[in-house]
């Protein structure tokens, strides 16, 4: 465990020069602040005076694992693995999907227990508390001179990554956030489409103007008020300048008034019948069922989502989120990750460091899998599915704001939805809502 | 054996005859301890080391990755503070009493009506029983489809009738209502069949015997068949119970919301789960079935004292 650069020798902090997580966390806090692939600082590569032994693997057969949680994505997966086996026969790489609901109580386990994937997929929410209990491989021996250049890849992403200055995730892909429309349901309702001057007193309006309700029945919802924070409630709640947890991850801020309006602008969305409420969403995938079908006219969502939508419905658009204060989108995005416990940590890492070549990565671009995180791919993804405005996406990029994190992992995350989830269903007094939701977020955070 | 037991014997030969025999049952009973030493093996390993260090962890903070360190009695104290154990606990409470009455009222008119010379007796009682055998992932999951407020068969059946169309597993109102509805589906064909053994098991001479006297198929079955099960109810009740305080597959499939892990409804072995392998605090999930352990035990201690009230052993 103490060792995690295989490779040998002894590597200066290639990122001292960098901004830190909290400082990070502290320009998304203060809002959209034009971070992420458009902003870059120059590298700085260290020397590596241990870089000579190249390959230095032991060049024996070996299988290693490679764990991630989305099925769809698996195509792609196995392309990357074939291109990476021509150049290392030795290694094979056995792919092995776990769904995203089981995922990390799966990896958590299987640490715990010290069998696990070589390498796996990682989100931003769980980073920190698996970087802090030392569970991932720090990559400053696969990265510079000799490796994978890291100034080839967006800052925010880096960061993400980090901890305590040292990188542990090579960063895959990047997604944003858009409001997904149907045409067909505008052009029936005569309701002009979403424009990036959009308001949330336009978005309202259309909202109300395309909800049909037979009798008390509702056979059409304007809007979807999606309850993945991540593609719903934080883009609102930057949008309008304020913030979800303090940049030191101690606190919640959802009683601030920025936030809170955020809040109830949703909570008025589902309460008012403009937004299929909690029941129906309870047990319906907004993303793969009443969407698709029509019975929803505009729901925001990630860029991951597009290239399935489009297939599903045709009608199906894409604008920019609409902004009260102004634009803001949250950024996320995934990563590759090594476990410092592996047997075959040289081999992991050699993987990983093809994953972060731009070979690889121009597989994830033209499968039209993800954004790849890589700089300078985005317009391939872009291409994948020409009927769409996917621009969009990558305009966001520029006003993109860090998806929140605390250093105790994602457990207020599940508070807040709890708070969330009640309200939306009526259980809480409208102006108790903020106050429950941040006292709720608070307890959470102290308690991780 | 019965010969030489009652023959006279002098008391030297049967004092040796008795040793012997002695000799005889104690190497019976090495190889009987050796044939189960395997059995056991497994049990000490599996069930009593785990039960002894799942007590151990519940005094401590392991959160699965580091090692864990004591901390008494505070997991514990926790629990008196805990609203999330509060709503678990209260909602493990309020499913466990109408499930039990109505698991084993309906168990109990099906074996009756099965009981009797109808036709395709056979085919009823497999037809009963199928949902015992299916699994309970595949039960929430086509449930929660017939339970969909908007787009599920139920509430189509409701609103072509004219009635109001609930929000089943998410109204507060209703999800209790709409889980033991599936767990009686699911449950109530594993206590018919034992029903229906204990039925079998009543002589019918003492129906022919009562006939004699007048007494009408009530009386039959309130003075014959009813306390002649008790023995068959005591059982069904105690395992019941137990089923009632352990719910976790369906509402895990069934009740919690797409895209969060709120659920709507849950319940003592769903929060164990939650805090034990979403927020990995093993520890105090522990301590959370350690006290679901303590409830189950005082309520069978509690049924088993009752059971001298009601219970007629033939």
């Amino acid at each position: 465990m103490a060792d995690h650069r295989p490779r040998g020798g002894k590597r200066g902090d290639m990122f001292a020069h960098r901004l830190g997580r909290r400082a990070l966390l502290r320009s998304g806090a203060i809002g959209a602040m034009g971070i992420g692939a458009a902003t870059l600082v120059p590298s700085v590569s260290a020397a590596r005076p241990g870089a000579a032994q190249e390959n230095g693997c032991s060049g024996d057969d070996v299988e290693i694992t490679y764990g991630f949680w989305n099925a769809e994505q698996r195509p792609a997966i196995e392309a990357q693995i074939e291109a990476f086996q021509e150049q290392h026969p030795n290694i094979s790489v056995s792919p092995q999907v776990v769904p995203f609901a089981d995922y990390f109580t799966k990896l958590q386990t299987g640490i715990a227990g010290g069998e696990t994937y070589d390498v796996f997929w990682m989100n931003g929410p769980n980073f920190p508390v698996y970087a802090s209990q030392g569970a991932l491989a720090d990559l400053s021996a696969i990265t510079g001179d000799d490796g994978v250049d890291m100034s080839a890849y967006p800052e925010t992403l880096r960061d993400l990554y980090s901890f305590d200055g040292t990188l542990y995730g090579m960063p895959r892909d990047f997604d944003t956030i858009g409001l997904y429309y149907n045409k067909d349901l505008f052009d029936a309702a005569g309701v002009e489409y979403p424009t990036a001057d959009w308001t949330w007193e336009d978005l309202r309006a259309a909202a109300e103007a395309l909800t049909v309700k037979e009798g008390d029945q509702t056979s059409q919802w304007g809007f979807g008020s999606i309850l993945s924070a991540q593609q719903n409630l934080y883009n609102f709640i930057y949008q309008n300048g304020g913030q979800i947890i303090s940049e030191d991850g101690s606190e919640a801020l959802l009683d601030e008034p920025e936030a809170c309006e955020a809040l109830l602008f949703l909570t008025d969305m589902v309460t008012d019948g403009l937004s299929p409420d909690v029941a129906t969403q309870q047990g319906n995938n907004l993303y793969q069922t009443l969407f698709p079908a029509g019975v929803v006219a505009m729901l925001p969502g990630g860029s991951w989502h597009a290239g399935r939508l489009h297939e599903a419905n045709p009608a199906i658009a894409v604008a920019p989120l609409p902004e009260s204060m102004q634009d803001a989108s949250v950024i996320h995005g995934l990563a590759n990750v090594v476990w410092s416990g592996s047997e075959h940590q040289c081999e992991a890492l050699e993987f990983v460091e093809f994953l972060g070549s731009e070979e690889a990565q121009q597989i994830l671009a033209e499968t039209a899998t993800v954004i790849p995180a890589m700089n300078g791919l985005q317009e391939t993804w872009k291409e994948a599915v020409p009927e769409m405005d996917l621009q969009v996406f990558l305009d966001a990029v520029d006003y993109s704001v860090p998806y929140p994190t605390a250093p105790g992992g994602a457990e207020w995350e599940a508070a807040l939805n709890d708070v969330i989830v009640e309200a939306w269903s009526g259980g809480i007094p409208r102006d108790e809502i903020c106050q429950r939701a941040d006292g709720a977020v608070t307890t959470a955070l102290q308690r991780s | 054996m019965i010969l030489m037991a009652i023959a006279p014997v002098p008391l030297e030969a049967r004092e040796g005859r008795v040793a012997r025999r002695n000799q005889h049952a104690r190497a019976q009973a090495r190889w009987g301890y050796l044939l189960v030493a395997p059995m056991m093996l497994g049990f000490a390993l599996f069930f009593l080391l785990a039960l002894a260090a799942s007590l151990f962890l519940s005094f401590t903070d392991w959160n699965v990755l580091n090692s864990p360190n004591w901390v008494g009695l505070d997991n514990y104290a926790r629990l008196f503070d805990d609203g999330a154990f509060h709503a678990a606990l209260r909602n493990t409470a309020v499913l466990t009493v109408p499930h039990v009455v109505l698991r084993i009222a309906f168990a109990l008119l099906l074996a009756i009506a099965l009981n009797s010379r109808i036709r395709f007796r056979t085919f009823y009682r497999t037809i009963f029983f199928i949902p015992v055998l299916t699994m309970p992932v595949a039960i929430g999951t086509v449930w929660k489809w017939l339970y969909d407020p908007t787009y599920g068969p139920i509430n189509y059946a409701l609103g072509q009738l004219g009635l109001p169309r609930p929000a089943w597993l998410s109204d507060p109102n209703t999800v209790l209502i709409a889980v033991v509805i599936v767990l009686l589906w699911s449950g109530v064909g594993y206590d018919m069949i034992i029903f229906l053994a204990g039925l079998q098991n009543i002589p019918r001479d003492y129906y022919e015997a009562v006939q004699l006297d007048g007494a009408g198929p009530w009386r039959q079955f309130r003075d014959i068949t009813l306390p002649l099960l008790t023995p068959t109810t005591f059982f069904l009740m105690v395992v019941a119970v137990i089923h009632s305080l352990q719910v976790f597959d369906l509402v895990y499939i069934m009740t919690e919301v797409e895209h969060t892990t709120s659920n709507r409804f849950p319940t003592m072995v769903y929060y164990i789960y939650d805090e034990a392998f979403r927020n990995f605090r093993m520890g105090y999930a522990t301590a959370v079935a350690w006290v679901l352990l303590l409830i189950i035990l005082v309520f069978t201690l509690l049924q088993f004292w009752l059971q001298r009230r009601w219970v007629h052993y033939t």
